[in-house]
């Protein structure tokens, strides 16, 4: 029923909490069947038509052919698949043979089962707009599916936890005005840091919005330039913390 | 003598399955001359090395008997394995004095070239050819050693090839000594009496046959290597095979077996699957350090207990980590205490455990999403549990704060100071302070002030 209603198009489901008219269109990709029909039951229910999953696949070139057919908006990735894995997805969609990829405008959202700091920050590195957990619930996910097609960034408690390892003693307490690009890459401003300690506490968004009293979009702005420094910065921290962490 | 090996999984995996208490003879790694024979021997007999290098040497004298079998043994026993804090100082000096002892002991023995000059001609080239033999063998054993400790994982690799090359010239010049040593004794045996130009032909000769059997023989000392290769990640894979089955078998099975026994009762199941989810996740991605020597493991550990104990769902996030000492140790406990009463009063929700542990200080919040309540309106009775967090804290130099509204949730927040680095960052900041001039040495000062109990 609510497949037909989200199919049937844009003037329906007035209730999409002003994210346009069009439902979001989503492919997921993750080699368990059984999940695949639970987050595919979740979003139906929790998504109220905001959310259309156009396409599934289990494997690695399986998902580069329906991302590359159907363009979607958000993939649903998970970390490991067989044949390469989220990072060879993220690879041959974002970025082949370094220039553009065969689906630049659709944005990625590691979904994983894994809490594992390579697996996270690789497929972030790679170019993942997000990463949650499986264990999130329904109306979170929609929510961080909704947020990622918007081009903002989701990060999880995990996420957050381990960027502020990977960054930690960056930015000591006196931190002058970083003197060029790629040191400004290398740490996190005082306020990106406030807002990264309180998604690791468990704070949403919009309580984190009222805590520092800010709005949630320029929360949102933050957690995007993190996501920015973390892919883009050169830190070896990243690298050899991620080392540290597997021995 | 390069000492860099290391004990290592790798050498018990190769070696072929025996019974525990089966006794071997190895040649030892301590307190060798040359091959660790007597050493081992001795070992194995439980007599004198001395007596044993005696008979050996006494054996020599009839017709080389003694020299041979030394070389056999040298050969087929394996060289045995000391653990690293039990090996000698290397004392080549020593040694090689010993050495040269046993060796004018055996010519003594002998007898030879004291009485008749002539026979150095026999006994020269001898000496040459074992000196030479005695060189290239341990330095074979020293490679075997530093095999043996590459194997134990790429992290190693590099700090090993960097102390290959640093050691590889020698072992090339030590290489190079022992082969010419080895060849100018057996020239010298061969030559006898010949004129030069024959030898030279004799010595053509000799290395055409040698390429010819090295070229017949190539391949099929290159498919022993492949095999070998081949064999080595077999082995290894099936031990990785067996370990995960036996996980596979010790703990999921049997949760998954104590599920179905279960099933009507949902808070004992949700309770076995998520604290099997816990082992499976330490197994695959843990750190395995445990709670005493780190505090983010110390964290955990109490968001477990408290998990199995209440049945809630707490995500622990850490950042940052140390040893623990007594202050943290008060931390852990405050936050498990806080934990616990998270896990009482918002059962359903999960409970968001952050704990950040930086140079000079140590932050722990507990937050929940459960109902809340009004701070003003607890009861003094209810003050135990709130003392036991607060009071804990206070007594450690720390703060506990708790920030509720009905219908907020619940976060408490545990601060303190830390102590035990307290003294070490100020000593430091004093340092940095110092280097960067007067500015900051008022906030040092106010610093020392707090530290120095």
């Amino acid at each position: 029923m609510e497949s037909t209603a989200a199919q049937s198009g844009p003037s329906s489901s007035p209730d999409q909490s002003g994210r346009g008219t069009r439902p979001i269109r989503v492919v997921l990709v993750d080699d368990h069947k059984l999940f695949r029909t639970g987050v595919r039951a979740e979003l139906d229910e929790a998504g109220a038509g905001g959310v259309q999953i156009v396409g599934e696949a289990q494997d690695t070139p399986g998902a580069v052919a329906v991302i590359t057919r159907e363009r979607p908006d958000v993939v649903l990735l998970d970390v490991h698949l067989p044949g390469g894995g989220g990072v060879e997805v993220l690879r041959q969609c974002l970025t082949t043979g370094g220039g553009p990829g065969r689906a630049v405008g659709t944005k990625f959202l590691a979904l994983s089962v894994s809490d594992a700091a390579e697996d996270v920050i690789g497929v972030i590195r790679a170019g993942a707009r997000g990463y949650v957990t499986k264990s999130i619930s329904g109306v979170d996910l929609v929510d961080a599916v909704r947020r990622v097609a918007e081009n903002d960034a989701v990060f999880s408690p995990k996420l957050a936890g381990f960027v502020l390892d990977a960054f930690s003693g960056a930015a000591p307490s006196g931190t002058a005005a970083p003197a060029s690009v790629d040191e400004e890459l290398d740490r996190l401003t005082a306020r990106e840091r406030e807002v990264l300690r309180l998604i690791a506490r468990g704070y949403a968004y919009k309580e984190i919005a009222r805590e520092l009293v800010i709005s949630v979009k320029t929360v949102e702005t933050h957690v995007s330039s993190v996501l920015r420094k973390l892919q883009l910065s050169n830190r070896y921290e990243l690298s050899r913390w991620a080392n540290d962490r597997r021995l | 003598m390069p000492g860099g090996g290391r004990p290592c999984d790798h050498v018990r995996v190769m070696s072929p399955p025996l019974p525990e208490d089966t006794r071997r003879l190895y040649r030892s790694r301590k307190g060798r001359l040359a091959g660790g024979i007597c050493r081992g021997l001795s070992v194995h007999l439980g007599a004198n090395v001395w007596l044993v290098r005696l008979v050996f040497v006494l054996f020599t004298w009839i017709g080389g008997l003694g020299a041979i079998a030394y070389a056999g043994f040298w050969i087929f026993v394996p060289l045995g394995e000391v653990p690293e804090e039990e090996r000698s100082a290397p004392r080549p000096a020593v040694r090689l004095v010993l050495l040269a002892l046993c060796a004018i002991g055996v010519l003594v023995l002998f007898g030879l070239p004291v009485a008749h000059p002539g026979s150095w001609r026999l006994v020269l080239p001898f000496a040459a050819l074992a000196l030479g033999l005695a060189v290239l063998w341990r330095q074979a054993d020293d490679t075997q050693r530093q095999g043996s400790g590459a194997g134990d994982g790429a992290a190693n690799a590099s700090a090993t090839s960097t102390a290959f090359w640093s050691r590889s010239s020698s072992n090339l010049a030590r290489a190079a000594l022992g082969t010419a040593l080895a060849l100018a004794g057996i020239l010298s045996l061969t030559s006898g009496g010949r004129s030069w130009a024959e030898t030279g032909r004799t010595l053509l000769a000799a290395l055409a046959l040698l390429v010819g059997a090295a070229l017949v023989g190539l391949p099929f000392f290159l498919k022993i290597l492949r095999d070998l290769a081949q064999e080595r990640t077999e082995r290894v894979r099936s031990q990785e095979r067996a370990e995960v089955a036996a996980m596979m078998h010790d703990s999921v099975l049997h949760t998954l077996t104590l599920i179905q026994r279960h099933h009507e009762d949902p808070a004992q199941v949700a309770r076995l699957a998520r604290a099997q989810e816990r082992e499976l996740r330490e197994w695959l991605y843990g750190t395995r350090k445990s709670a005493v020597e780190s505090f983010a493991e110390a964290i955990r550990a109490a968001a477990a207990e408290v998990e199995d104990r209440h049945g809630a769902r707490l995500d622990v996030v850490s950042v940052g980590d140390a040893p623990l000492d007594p202050q943290l140790e008060a931390c852990v406990a405050a936050a498990r205490e806080a934990m616990v009463n998270a896990a009482k009063y918002a059962p359903d929700t999960p409970v968001s455990v952050y704990a950040e542990l930086a140079e000079d200080r140590v932050e722990v919040f507990v937050k929940d999403r459960g109902p809340g309540f009004d701070l003003d309106q607890v009861a003094p009775d209810r003050m135990g549990v709130r003392g036991s967090i607060i009071g804990r804290m206070e007594r450690h130099g720390g703060r506990a704060e708790i920030r509720t509204a009905p219908g907020e949730g619940t976060e408490v927040r545990l601060t303190a100071k830390r102590m035990a680095a307290a003294k070490e960052s100020a000593s430091r900041r004093e340092r940095e302070n110092n280097e960067e001039g007067p500015s900051g040495g008022e906030h040092s000062g106010a610093e020392r002030t707090v530290v120095e109990p």
